[in-house]
């Protein structure tokens, strides 16, 4: 198979991007909503709204090199032909795992003590990581899952229609910010 | 009108490049009113008086202030209104105490429609307002008044590394350094942004693994802000700056040394090594925990980077002496809060305003003053506003809540009251539920904790300053009139401040 022809189609990747976008900007929203009290008490609502636009732009722009990763390892790991409507399985489990594991890295750095970065957990990094990416390469083998993971991604599409035009939005706040 | 003739002419077109070279070395740019005094206020974060041998600290600290102090006035009772950066910084450059301006927050801002009633806006436009701070909160204050600031440079100026994306948005400074810097590229907590946060808090953290050899505790930084500078850099460029500002200017620079990490550059490692430990206080209601131990060797740390600043400041004294700076400024040098490191305490994020953490340097040295002149009636950071307008003949606006300060316009007042808060953990719009508030009043200082549950009721502690300057013997228990009515007046101070804004 040419290589141009393994690269999975729009089709599949938007559901993958929107398991990725659901955990790449939940995790930001998370994070934001901890300072939205003490911005209510000191900052204007279009200062807030500001600073949502910046999460909004940023995590948009980490859910495409995300996205084009996996997508990249899709066209590159040694599927066979009869796999190719493997991606959905295969990116949804590597976003899962990949940025589940982000999450508990993430965790960790925050826990630590300032000036004692952890870096034992990140010394079994590579480890997990190709852990991460062999599983992700058999779960779709595995049929009941990979229904289970195809249904999933293909419902968190609907998350795309309100990320995406906020992240619009947002976007154009920022420019509008940055330009005048 | 009679005419040049030819030979006049070559004289004067030979006598014209040379006149021009000379006024470009001679004189420093002014913007025509070089009349009025230009101020450099220069606040060294979390530099308690307590530790500076100006101050009679056993260890010879700051030999360097002390040749300064010879052409300064030098005020031995001089106050932060809290103990950490933001209210203290804010009162400094607000002159308003925190219950007004109500910046009570670590990473707080002062009220919005106080934003404007700062040392820029009211020294105006005649003056070319200068601001640079090394500590990322103080920017963040800064960025309030950026629209009465004409020069605001960032916080990672003249260092050698630094990672602050708000610095790639300059229109939208401050919405860009909350969001981007305090959440999504956190350096304290998780960082916000779940791919891009970690991957750039591993690149910083790699990069600091590659410590210089000159500073074996690391290079000097920020505690939450990924920005690493030599101070000698740093002192270096402020020189350059200093002696490029048109005249007069106003320059507020905010160094953020000696404040913890404690990173002494390896010529002031071991310097004290010999010198006695300090005196072993009893822990108190609000110790982390800390040992003995632990806190001794914070204190060398910590007294030897004042060391390492005290030279830097002694390199930079030497420069404006030199270039003349000094005969047209004020040179103000003071700090936002002080330092603990006893009682099982170290740092500044405590409940607790002892004199190390609240008593702060203040050394004011006017154009071309020669004579050293000691003041030792309690002043307040909250003074300093007042006095700056005062001796920049602008007016003193009524809702200041300082004084003139001793030799800036002002009397030595020993019976003066000065008053301290630590609200971090109260709303900054309601009235204070759980708050520290001390009183400095002549010879006393007491201390009011109000809503801990730690403590469970109003605790007071009362200490005579003049007699137990390390406030050892809390003095509230005794049956004296002196402490009843010390007690009362503290109790109504609190109640007074305490309203809503």
């Amino acid at each position: 198979m040419p290589f141009s022809k393994r690269f999975p189609t729009c089709r599949q990747i938007v559901p993958v991007f929107a398991l990725t976008a659901m955990l790449v900007y939940g995790w930001t929203m998370y994070r934001m909503l901890e300072k939205l009290p003490s911005w209510l008490l000191y900052l204007r609502p279009d200062e807030i709204a500001s600073n949502f636009s910046y999460a909004l732009v940023f995590n948009f722009l980490e859910c495409v090199v995300v996205s084009g990763l996996i997508v990249l390892l899709g066209a590159l790991l040694p599927f066979r032909r009869q796999e190719h409507e493997y991606f959905i399985a295969f990116g949804s489990s590597l976003s899962l795992l990949g940025l589940g594991y982000l999450v508990y890295l993430n965790w960790q750095v925050g826990a630590s003590k300032a000036n004692l970065f952890p870096w034992e957990i990140f010394a079994w990094s590579p480890f997990v990581l190709a852990l991460i990416l062999l599983a992700a390469f058999f779960v779709p083998r595995i049929k009941t899952l990979r229904l289970l993971l195809e249904a999933f991604a293909d419902r968190t599409i609907i998350l795309l229609y309100l990320f995406l035009p906020f992240t619009a939005i947002g976007f154009v706040v920022l420019l509008l910010n940055n330009l005048f | 009108m009679k005419r040049l003739s030819r030979r006049e002419f070559l004289k004067l077109a030979a006598v014209l490049p040379a006149s021009l070279a000379f006024s470009r070395f001679s004189s420093r740019k002014t913007v025509g009113r070089a009349e009025r005094p230009s101020v450099i206020l220069l606040v060294l974060d979390a530099m308690s008086a307590y530790h500076l041998s100006l101050y009679g600290y056993g260890r010879k600290t700051t030999p360097n202030f002390e040749r300064f102090a010879g052409r300064a006035n030098i005020y031995h009772a001089h106050y932060s209104t809290a103990n950490f950066t933001i209210p203290g910084t804010a009162s400094l450059l607000m002159g308003t105490y925190p219950w007004t301006h109500r910046g009570l927050h670590l990473s707080g801002l002062v009220k919005r429609e106080m934003a404007h009633m700062n040392l820029f806006a009211l020294l105006g436009e005649d003056y070319h307002r200068f601001a640079f701070s090394q500590n990322v909160w103080a920017t963040n204050l800064l960025l309030q008044f950026e629209s009465d600031i004409d020069e605001l440079l960032p916080s990672s100026a003249f260092s050698d590394y630094a990672f602050l994306v708000s610095e790639a948005f300059k229109r939208d400074e401050g919405n860009a350094h909350q969001v981007l810097d305090h959440v999504l590229f956190d350096y304290v907590d998780a960082p916000g942004l779940l791919v891009f946060g970690l991957a750039q808090r591993l690149y910083f953290e790699r990069s600091r693994k590659a410590l210089d050899r000159q500073y074996p505790r690391g290079v000097p930084q920020p505690r939450n802000h990924p920005i690493r500078f030599k101070m000698a850099n740093v002192f270096d460029g402020l020189m350059g700056t200093l002696t490029r500002l048109p005249e007069p200017f106003c320059a507020y620079i905010h160094l953020f040394p000696p404040h913890s990490p404690y990173r002494a550059h390896r010529d002031f490692i071991g310097i004290f090594d010999d010198t006695p430990p300090h005196i072993e206080k009893p822990e108190h209601i609000f110790s982390e925990g800390e040992s003995y131990e632990t806190i001794e060797k914070n204190r060398l740390w910590y007294d030897e980077y004042i060391a390492n600043v005290d030279f830097e400041f002694g390199r930079l004294l030497d420069y404006l002496e030199q270039n003349g700076v000094l005969d047209s400024s004020y040179l103000i040098v003071t700090s936002d809060h002080g330092e603990l490191l006893e009682r099982g305490i170290k740092g500044h994020v405590t409940p607790v305003l002892y004199e190390p953490l609240v008593r702060v340097p203040l050394l004011i040295s006017a154009p071309g003053q020669q004579r050293r002149q000691d003041i030792y009636s309690p002043t307040s950071s909250v003074d300093l506003l007042p006095s700056l307008l005062h001796v920049t003949g602008n007016q003193v606006p009524d809702w200041v809540e300082g004084r003139l300060l001793p030799g800036l316009g002002g009397q030595e007042d020993p019976a003066r009251r000065v008053l301290m808060l630590e609200a971090k953990s109260s709303s900054a719009f309601g009235k204070l539920r759980q708050a520290t508030f001390a009183m400095r009043h002549g010879r006393y200082k007491a201390i009011l904790y109000r809503g801990y549950e730690r403590i469970g009721r109003d605790l007071v502690e009362i200490y005579d300053l003049e007699s137990d300057p390390e406030e050892m013997h809390d003095l509230s228990q005794q049956q004296s009139p002196v402490i009843a009515g010390l007690t009362a007046e503290l109790l109504e101070q609190f109640e007074q401040i305490n309203t809503l804004p």
